[in-house]
């Protein structure tokens, strides 16, 4: 199992995220999803896992970020960003993103890996579905060849249900984020939808995302 | 201040102004603290902001137009929040058009906004100084102050629809809204009643902007759904 940085998280996977597996955070713009991807990076880097960190914003705002999230900078995993990172990530250019990424973790064989990426979403909009769907089913079936856990965020408001439903099937597990309106106010919820070798869990978990860190908690109604 | 603004219906009118817009300060402040990332909470904040300053706004927008004329203390104390407000308004409404470019994949500078800010803020600043103190030419630089609200309402929405994030994207297509409802009925400042219906409906208008940067699902425990 590989831990994934948030001990009361790790609490409810039993032990992390299963070895060889892919995992999709899932929820609207602004929830905190990135900050599962940070803790999951953060976690790996301790430990001496080569960490790789895909994504289509540039280096200095997850920086900027990580350290909001209270995350420390002190160690930093290998970028492809559109800004600030030796290799590029070139939203318009999917195949050199799966490309560089593929040489990434065959350098680092041998090594467990650690892949984090926000690029789901904007190469769902940005391309055909079908040609999206086959994208990543073969990238992650790929990646899973060698000792790797990839952590994936995607923007619930950007794409339809049935896109969603579609993107699910592709992962081994699905943490969905969601916020609860009670009264005046608002509760952000936790989710584990599915994880490869876990009886599914339907329950709801209180989460929040403070510059102390990432806090899950049972919610209860 | 006169006594004939204060009827019934006005005044029906301005507390529901009010209480909406009071209730979407309290909504903006709740997405403040669940939402996390800073462009998501900065839009909420400024929500949270501009809610509670438009309160204000809309009494003194009422005194100055309608309550004693000269240089009275409430006449001028209800100019220089008029003034303050438009200010903290203009940079809301440019501060929501940079988040929307910023969000946009390919950061596309829509109507080039991003270079003639500038230049709009300094026409803007001249409608204003023209609108409250010019004795010549008065309505035309109103006119001018109400094109400026309605340009920025245009670049906003056009640059929201290049937003592929459905939160942000309505929430930018209803503040543009917003400025345009706030905005239009100052073209008819010689009537508390377009004004006060401008508020009444605008209040209701930013509260489904507040409430649109939340997507919000019902969840039950038992359901798991």
């Amino acid at each position: 199992m590989v831990s994934s940085g948030i001990p009361a998280l790790d609490s409810i996977l039993t032990d992390g995220f299963p070895d060889r597996s892919s995992v999709l955070v899932l929820g609207q713009s602004g929830i905190g999803k990135e900050a599962l991807g940070y803790w999951f990076t953060h976690s790996g880097l301790l430990q001496g896992d080569y960490c790789l960190y895909v994504t289509h914003r540039p280096v200095n705002d997850i920086l900027r970020d990580m350290k909001a999230f209270g995350v420390p900078t002190d160690r930093v995993p290998e970028w492809i960003a559109s800004a600030g990172s030796p290799t590029k990530c070139d939203l318009e250019d999917f195949t050199s993103i799966s490309f560089n990424l593929k040489q990434a973790v065959l350098k680092n064989a041998g090594r467990r890996i650690r892949v984090v990426t926000d690029v789901v979403s904007p190469l769902l909009v940005l391309n055909p579905q079908p040609t999206m769907y086959k994208y990543w089913s073969k990238l992650l079936g790929d990646l899973k060849q060698s000792d790797c856990v990839i952590l994936a965020t995607a923007e619930e408001g950007m794409h339809s249900e049935s896109t969603i439903a579609a993107l699910e099937q592709q992962f081994d597990g699905i943490i969905e984020l969601r916020l609860q309106v009670e009264g005046i106010s608002i509760t952000p919820l936790l989710r584990v939808k599915k994880m490869l070798g876990l009886a599914p869990l339907h329950g709801f978990f209180r989460f929040s995302v403070s510059n102390r860190g990432m806090e899950v908690a049972p919610y209860v109604e | 201040m006169s006594s004939d603004l204060w009827q019934p219906l006005e005044i029906a009118l301005i507390l529901f102004a009010s209480g909406v817009f009071a209730f979407s300060s309290l909504r903006a402040f709740g997405a403040s603290r669940v939402l996390v990332s800073q462009a998501h909470r900065r839009r909420a904040l400024w929500d949270l902001v501009l809610g509670i300053l438009t309160i204000p706004f809309e009494v003194a927008v009422l005194v100055f137009y309608f309550g004693p004329s000269g240089l009275t203390t409430e006449y001028l104390l209800s100019a220089a929040f008029g003034i303050a407000f438009n200010l903290v308004a203009f940079f809301f409404l440019n501060g929501t058009i940079m988040v929307a470019q910023a969000m946009d994949f390919f950061h596309r500078d829509t109507f080039r906004w991003g270079k003639t800010n500038i230049i709009v803020l300094g026409l803007f600043m001249v409608s204003i100084a023209g609108t409250l103190f010019s004795p010549v030419g008065g309505t035309l630089f109103n006119v001018l102050w109400v094109g400026i609200f309605a340009y920025g309402a245009i670049v906003l929405v056009a640059t929201g629809l290049r937003v592929r994030d459905r939160a942000m994207r309505t929430h930018m297509k209803w503040i543009g809204l917003f400025a345009v409802v706030l905005s239009v009925p100052f073209l008819f400042r010689g009537n508390p009643y377009p004004l006060l219906l401008g508020f009444a409906v605008g209040s209701l208008v930013y509260y489904r902007a507040t409430v649109s940067l939340l997507i919000t699902a019902r969840v039950t425990q038992a359901a798991g759904k």
